[in-house]
């Protein structure tokens, strides 16, 4: 099985990277029974001997008894906070300090700072980092990023990260996990970083899956509301009983499951596998739309014995629910050019086909791919879950997400306000109206989407059967 | 007498598989393993004389592959795969066909071939590869193409035939459709016969003569494994008179796909197994060999896939006279009726494919006007012309399994355009295929097979956009600035197909032009160009894929 790198730069990025190990430690021990250091494991973790420093592999046989695991993880950050609260929380054995990159003094808030001062002064120890982390998989498939958007450690030298892992390891695939801040962000200059970071996102990512922290929100307040504390503990989204947990951790482990979900299949064992490979070539139909819309469903299971389980019927229909998706859009009211339903756990082929027939009715299907439908069967489902679907879509209605970000960057940029703080960092005044232009482009690309599907008839005239 | 199995992909290996332990399990429970056995098993010295499987397993990820080892391995006295005609890399295709073919074909062919190569020579006497694919993905399309071609080089007197397993229609992958016109137009040229396997069709299967509520993959598998045993298990042509009267060698892997194929344009076959049942109505059902004779052909010439919900639509004389043998007498009283609203103007090739009955019953006399069309056959459909005089045929090839050979006679079967072949197992062989006495498995080459691929490119004779609608030439012209050879004006240069193009009558038809579509819009094309497969080579393929329909709807 291939393996994947996780790489979690800035705060943003290393909270949702301690969930998604949290999570994804919980669910191998549910499915490992024995102990022992299998294929699956191997995916996301290494096991050592922790007698030699740095720690070495031990080889992967059958029947091999787990000595010590390490996260196949890199950690940068340039405030030492988090990733020292990581180092000495629970969750500790599973790095090294050589897996991590920190520095003392933060990035203030400034993409310039983060991809210019830190992408230059640590270059060459992230670079020697990722490399040893890449040499230690035997066949490596991806990289996960985890960052924000808004920030300046996450948008700036993530994507920094970004275009070097393009530059050094063109051809394994790059997902990233871009936390996009909300409309009343405390960081006045988050549009700026945002729109410096999805230029970069747009020419070095093979995936984006943008998650907006409202719509995380959001979901976390529903599933207060639905279960008013009768939440199972193995929902998707965790109960709010625990002391230490931070609010955000709820919204975090949220992000962490659909990452488990979309890696499922291919750790895995299933009839329809689908490995992560496979969602760039069927989800993205033209270079630089490769911005994902997801949802997870469902999200929580209800504790109580009284309230009947949710059908697994219902799970499709909540997938193409607004108040479901990671990012604040209506999944109804955009347009699709392809579709995946990744399902665990026990559901079967001939309920997957019922659904589809069922929810493409109330879906907008570009014209010229009615039928983009991508399906996957995984039989493991997540803990505690009878089963689960993560749905994955490239679909027009995050226009109006991106839009929102190029309006609020307008608003800053007509007035040329907080520019210097770019410009001194090293950054070259080119740079703003480049990131503009490669945002209205991706823009265009999904009016284009609209306007075809608007224009095109439902039966086109001009071709015909022999 | 040995053929070679090759299983590519993930469902190639499960389908392959299930097919093999079907083989095995019934075959193998006698005393004397049969010819069956011999043809897909040889016997190795290695586990003192225990069974391997002549079987080459290839895919792009592990998975699946250490999955059914694993399943044989915890099966004690039964069959394995030989370790050393293994071959799987980790990374997976990506569901790209131009991945498949180019990235992994270059690297992996030559040893395929050399697993291939020493798989044959363990056999006393090769008498074809049987070839196990899906066109969906990317591995079994792409690699499994060039697998193919590789094939159609070191061994071009080998018969081969592919095996094809066909994606939903809803679609399995985006790409699909893509993927499909690729590895047909490949297997087209490089095979020597194609049975395409739709999922759409197994899933009805599954769904209304198996009666399963849920259908797993293993259940499409378990009914693509039954109908391949009943083709592919040892069998002797026997008389058309009587079954028992059979010729005394078994006929060999290439004489079937001779019969089956007999012209280099018409390569599609379809099978059909008749009777469908769950295994718990077994017990309690009898067959006698005439209904089931009869069923087979009245499916062959509806074009349907399930033994009830077609309208037997037959030439008129023969009709009355042959529905009343068969199971479900469901349209006896009304035969007239039925065959006359058969041709009426909306029937069309999907409805009689369609699952499920059609809503208004076929007792209701026709409209008075649709009569008339009907008469004078103003429709030049594929759909109307298989209602009306039958689904042309090229060839069919009738499989007889079971009991009582001697009362098995095969008269009047109602299509005109193919002599039947009978083929029947030793009465000695009991095989019980589909758990019953008797079985029929029914190979046809016939014209409803274009209706598949039509799915995916029927869509070639383009009309020029400029000549109807103004604003869509323009709106396409500024999609593809660089597009030097338009496609529209290559089409339009075709005369015969225009004069032979109708426009759709049904909206649901949109779907058919899905590959071409996309083409159009360019759409996911630079994942292939990624891999070297460049626009116009895709569109050869879409010309070679027109050819073989053009071929078909000519029937």
């Amino acid at each position: 099985m291939t393996q994947s790198v996780v790489l979690q730069i800035g705060q943003c990025g290393n909270q949702v990277g301690r969930q998604f190990w949290e999570r994804a430690l919980k669910e191998h021990a549910e499915y490992n029974e024995d102990g022992t250091f299998d294929e699956s494991l191997n995916t996301f973790f290494r096991n050592v001997d922790t007698r030699f420093t740095p720690a070495r592999d031990l080889p992967l046989k059958r029947g091999a008894q787990i000595a010590s695991l390490r996260a196949r993880a890199v950690l940068i950050d340039m405030e030492e906070g988090v990733v020292n609260e990581v180092l000495s929380g629970p969750l500790a054995d599973v790095f090294d300090t050589h897996q991590t990159v920190t520095n003392v003094s933060g990035s203030g808030n400034n993409w310039a700072v983060g991809y210019f001062t830190y992408g230059q002064t640590h270059k060459e120890q992230i670079s020697d980092t990722v490399r040893i982390a890449v040499e230690q998989c035997d066949c490596l498939q991806s990289f996960i990023l985890l960052h924000s958007m808004g920030g300046g450690t996450g948008s700036g030298l993530g994507t920094y990260v970004l275009e070097l892992l393009h530059d050094e390891y063109p051809s394994v695939y790059r997902f990233v996990t871009a936390v996009y801040p909300s409309k009343d962000d405390d960081v006045i200059t988050s549009p700026y970083n945002s729109v410096l970071a999805m230029h970069q996102l747009q020419q070095h990512a093979d995936c984006v899956i943008p998650v907006e922290n409202q719509a995380l929100q959001d979901i976390v307040e529903v599933v207060d509301h639905q279960t008013k504390g009768r939440l199972k503990r193995n929902s998707a989204v965790t109960g709010p009983d625990t002391k230490k947990s931070k609010p955000w951790d709820r919204m975090n482990s949220i992000v962490a499951n659909t990452l488990l979900n979309m890696t499922s299949s291919s750790r895995f064992a299933g009839s329809l596998n689908v490995d992560v490979n496979e969602i760039t070539t069927n989800l993205v139909p033209f270079p630089g739309m490769h911005f994902l819309t997801c949802s997870l469903s469902p999200l929580y299971d209800l504790a109580d014995v009284r309230v009947p389980p949710r059908r697994l019927d219902q799970m499709f229909s909540d997938a193409f629910d607004p108040s479901f998706q990671l990012a604040k859009c209506h999944p109804r009211k955009g347009i699709l050019t392809a579709c995946a339903l990744m399902v665990r756990g026990n559901v079967e082929v001939s309920d997957i086909r019922r659904n589809i027939d069922r929810v493409k009715s109330k879906l907008h299907f570009v014209k010229w791919n009615q039928e983009g439908w991508k399906t996957g069967l995984c039989a493991q489902p997540p803990v505690g879950q009878r089963h689960a679907l993560l749905c994955m879509a490239n679909n027009t209605c995050l226009h109006e997400t991106f839009s929102n970000v190029r309006s609020r960057f307008l608003q800053l940029y007509r007035k040329r306000a907080f520019r210097h703080h770019y410009t001194t960092h090293g950054m070259d005044e080119d740079r703003f109206t480049a990131a503009l232009a490669s945002l209205d482009h991706l823009l265009s690309l999904y009016s284009d989407v609209e306007a075809t599907s608007d224009s095109e008839p439902q039966q086109l005239p001009d071709i015909d059967v022999l | 007498m040995s053929v070679v199995t090759v299983q590519l992909g993930q469902a190639g290996n499960q389908a392959g598989h299930a097919m093999l332990q079907c083989m095995w399990d019934h075959h193998a429970s006698q005393a004397s393993k049969s010819d069956s056995v011999h043809r897909f098993f040889r016997e190795s010295k290695r586990c003192g004389g225990c069974h391997v499987a002549r079987a080459i397993c290839v895919d792009t990820e592990s998975k699946v592959i250490s999955h059914i080892n694993e399943m044989q391995h915890q099966a004690p006295k039964s069959w394995t795969y030989d370790q050393a005609r293994t071959l799987f890399t980790k990374r997976g295709a990506g569901n790209n066909w131009a991945n498949g073919y180019y990235n992994y074909g270059r690297a992996h062919v030559p040893d395929i071939v050399n697993m291939i190569r020493l798989e044959m020579e363990a056999c006393d006497l090769v008498e074809g590869f049987s070839i196990l694919q899906s066109v969906a993905g990317g591995t079994g399309s792409g690699l499994g193409a060039a697998v193919l071609d590789a094939l159609q080089d070191e061994f071009p007197h080998v018969p081969s035939w592919a095996k094809i397993i066909w994606p939903h229609e809803t679609g399995e992958t985006v790409v699909q459709s893509y993927n499909c016109v690729l590895s047909m137009a490949h297997a087209y040229q490089a095979c020597d016969g194609i049975l395409l396997f739709e999922n759409d069709h197994l899933q009805d299967i599954c769904h209304r003569m198996l009666r399963l509520k849920r259908v797993t993959v293993q259940d499409l598998n378990k009914v693509i494994a039954q109908q391949l045993v009943a083709a592919l298990s040892c069998t002797r042509e026997a008389s058309l008179d009587d079954f028992s009267q059979m010729s005394p060698v078994n006929s060999s892997f290439g004489q079937v796909l001779r019969e089956a194929c007999p012209h280099p344009d018409y390569k599609l076959l379809r099978l059909r197994l008749v009777p469908q049942m769950p295994p718990t109505y077994q017990a309690f059902t009898r067959y006698e060999w005439a209904p089931l004779l009869k069923t087979a052909s009245a499916m062959l010439n509806a074009g349907a896939h399930l033994e009830e919900g077609f309208h037997r639509a037959r030439p008129l004389q023969n009709a009355a006279r042959s529905a009343t043998g068969t199971t479900r007498a469901l349209v006896t009283a009304a035969t007239g009726t039925v065959a006359a609203h058969a041709a009426t103007a909306d029937l069309t090739s999907q409805t009689p494919l369609y699952p499920h009955p059609p809503a208004e019953p076929p007792f209701l006399a026709p409209p008075p006007e649709a009569l008339v069309q009907g008469r004078h056959g103003t429709e030049d459909n594929t759909s109307t012309a298989i209602a009306r005089g039958g689904n042309a045929c090229v060839s069919q090839l009738y499989f007889c399994h079971g009991t009582d050979l001697a009362s098995g006679a095969l008269r009047d079967v109602g299509t005109t355009t193919a002599t039947p072949k009978v083929f029947a197992s030793r009465s000695n062989d009991r095989t019980r295929i589909a758990g019953n006495g008797k079985a029929v498995a029914l190979l046809s080459n016939e014209k409803a097979l274009a209706h598949p691929l039509r799915v995916t490119s029927s869509c070639l004779s383009v009309k020029s956009p400029a000549a109807k609608t103004p604003q869509l030439a323009a709106h396409h012209n500024t999609i593809k600035p660089n597009h030097t050879t338009r496609p529209q004006d290559y089409y339009y240069s075709h005369k015969r197909a225009r004069t032979h193009a109708r426009p759709r009558k049904r909206p649901q038809r949109a779907v058919s032009h899905k590959a071409w579509r996309l083409y159009r819009h360019r759409a996911f094309l630079h994942q292939y160009s990624a891999y070297g497969l460049g626009a116009e080579d895709l569109h050869q393929h879409f010309l070679a894929l027109q050819q073989v329909v053009r071929s078909y709807q000519s029937l």
